[in-house]
């Protein structure tokens, strides 16, 4: 299955904080872990959100995903579109 | 035969039309040479039999010449090992596109190559197999994932080697034992029959030992690129403002950049930007790919470890991901190549590094050399741009130092032509040649 299928199909309620959608992606997942792993994961992704903020993509309010999806879907494959036009 | 055939395959193929060589017999001698420094580099997973050949041979660009891949593309009627063991046997399975061009023209596939479990980690480590060894030193470290690749066109094994680049893949293997790397635009070489890690960053790469390899075979596997020629001589920049680089390279690099590039650039804050995006379109999309391997707990460390940050990455951060590449590599190429063809771009930081210092499980592993091993590399995947790596020069012990090239999409032709000026200046016309020290 391929991740935007994934997506498709566990699209998450947008409303929530980041870290809490990371535990129900988890669970989603089907992933058994253990508490040690819990914190490396919420440590890692804590640094990965300061990089983004720092690299001027301030995502911590959760887009709109319902639209963005589809948009998403679209620029996954035209990426490759754009690039052939360098060709 | 003696051990020394030509050292390119041109080269090779000239020999071959000049009667100076026969082919059954360079045939033999490419088997018995991969079969011998393959146990003794333990660089290769399966050995494949020898097809037959006759003297004749018919006007094809490879005929003959002694190929080998990382263990990630599918074969006919046969699934990789993919790093976690040797492969199997399967009914129906048909050859990687990447692969069949090659075999048309005539090449010989001698075996399959040793790569890190599920082509993610920086070096060739692996658990359930032997880890190959560096012809350069058997106390270096092989980056990774395409190890054994790098390996076998290092010790002149074989001519070239498929592999794969999601973040570094082709570029370091290459770095660490001293040859060239061409990771190509992403989706110029399909990657239908290659198990994916990352689909939206995998790249089919080469190695070799020469550009004119480097440009031989890739002129198989896209038959357009053979047209395009470059009329006009290319403009260089280099970047190395606010870059981090060891002492020990640091002189070499300045160097080199200064001689061949023709001015500097700043790319720092693209670098971050498509770096931070990088990682986490990589995370996600591993945990998406080995979603069912992570939670039985049947992957690796490193896909582990990497896929549970990736299947907890919130779903809207990887939409944003992917819905801003665009708009990054257009500000790159609107930026960097506003007045440039071709960059020279830091790829090695430091020193080749040592077993011991990068492989997860000795005592004396130092994190922060594994992390420098691919500190340049994922953020050209993420830009889906063509990087060649290839070395310089040596350091102060001999070991080489390379640096990476990057072009506009889908312009290869540009990198081999400025590698072409830097072999002949720094290598040797013939390209590099085969070393093995152990």
């Amino acid at each position: 299955m391929s991740s935007i299928d994934t997506i498709r199909q566990n699209h998450p309620d947008n409303t929530q904080p980041w870290h809490e959608l990371s535990t129900q992606q988890l669970k989603q997942a089907g992933l058994n872990i253990s508490d040690t792993e819990q914190r490396k994961i919420n440590k890692s992704l804590t640094r990965l959100n300061a990089a983004l903020i720092a690299a001027g993509f301030d995502w911590t309010p959760n887009v709109n995903e319902t639209e963005d999806i589809k948009a998403a879907l679209r620029y996954k494959e035209n990426f490759e579109t754009y690039l052939a036009t360098y060709r | 035969m003696s051990s020394a055939l030509p050292n390119t395959i041109s080269g090779f193929q000239n020999a071959l039309e000049r009667g100076e060589i026969g082919l059954k017999e360079s045939t033999n001698h490419q088997f018995e040479r991969f079969a011998t420094l393959g146990q003794r580099l333990r660089s290769v997973t399966d050995y494949f039999e020898q097809e037959t050949t006759g003297e004749s041979f018919g006007p094809q660009p490879l005929t003959g010449v002694a190929l080998a891949h990382k263990d990630i593309f599918d074969l006919k009627g046969r699934l990789p090992g993919l790093g976690r063991g040797r492969g199997h046997t399967k009914p129906g399975v048909q050859t990687a596109c990447a692969i069949t061009p090659l075999q048309q023209s005539g090449a010989l596939n001698l075996g399959a190559l040793p790569m890190a479990e599920d082509a993610c980690a920086a070096t060739g480590q692996t658990a359930n197999l032997p880890t190959p060894l560096n012809p350069l030193g058997k106390h270096l470290a092989v980056g990774g994932s395409s190890s054994g690749s790098a390996v076998a066109v290092a010790a002149g094994m074989v001519y070239a080697s498929l592999g794969t680049d999601t973040a570094g893949s082709v570029r370091m293997p290459a770095m660490t034992c001293g040859v060239m790397g061409l990771k190509t635009t992403h989706g110029l070489i399909s990657t239908e029959g290659v198990a994916p890690l990352s689909p939206s960053l995998d790249s089919v790469g080469i190695l070799a030992r020469s550009v004119q390899d480097l440009s031989c075979i890739l002129g198989v596997l896209v038959k357009d690129i053979q047209s395009k020629s470059v009329s006009q001589p290319l403009r260089t920049a280099f970047w190395l403002e606010g870059v981090s680089l060891s002492d020990e390279v640091s002189g070499l690099i300045e160097t080199v950049f200064k001689r061949y590039g023709q001015y500097s650039i700043d790319l720092s804050k693209h670098e971050q930007r498509a770096s931070t995006l990088q990682q986490l379109v990589m995370a996600y999309e591993t945990g998406q790919t080995h979603q069912w391997r992570i939670a039985q707990r049947l992957a690796c460390q490193q896909v582990t470890a990497l896929g549970m940050i990736g299947l907890a990455t919130p779903h809207s951060w990887f939409i944003q991901a992917i819905r801003t590449r665009q708009q990054c590599t257009q500000a790159f190429i609107d930026g960097a190549f506003a007045q440039a063809d071709v960059l020279l771009l830091p790829l090695q930081v430091a020193p080749v590094p040592q077993i011991d210092e990068v492989y997860t499980d000795m005592s004396t592993f130092e994190p922060a050399k594994l992390l420098a091993l691919h500190r340049y590399c994922g953020w050209i995947n993420y830009l889906g741009l063509p990087a060649l790596s290839i070395p310089v020069g040596l350091d102060s012990r001999g070991l080489p130092i390379s640096i990476q090239l990057v072009a506009r999409p889908f312009h290869e032709h540009h990198l081999l032509s400025v590698a072409e000026q830097l072999q002949h200046d720094l290598i040797g016309e013939d390209g590099i040649k085969p070393v093995c020290q152990i």
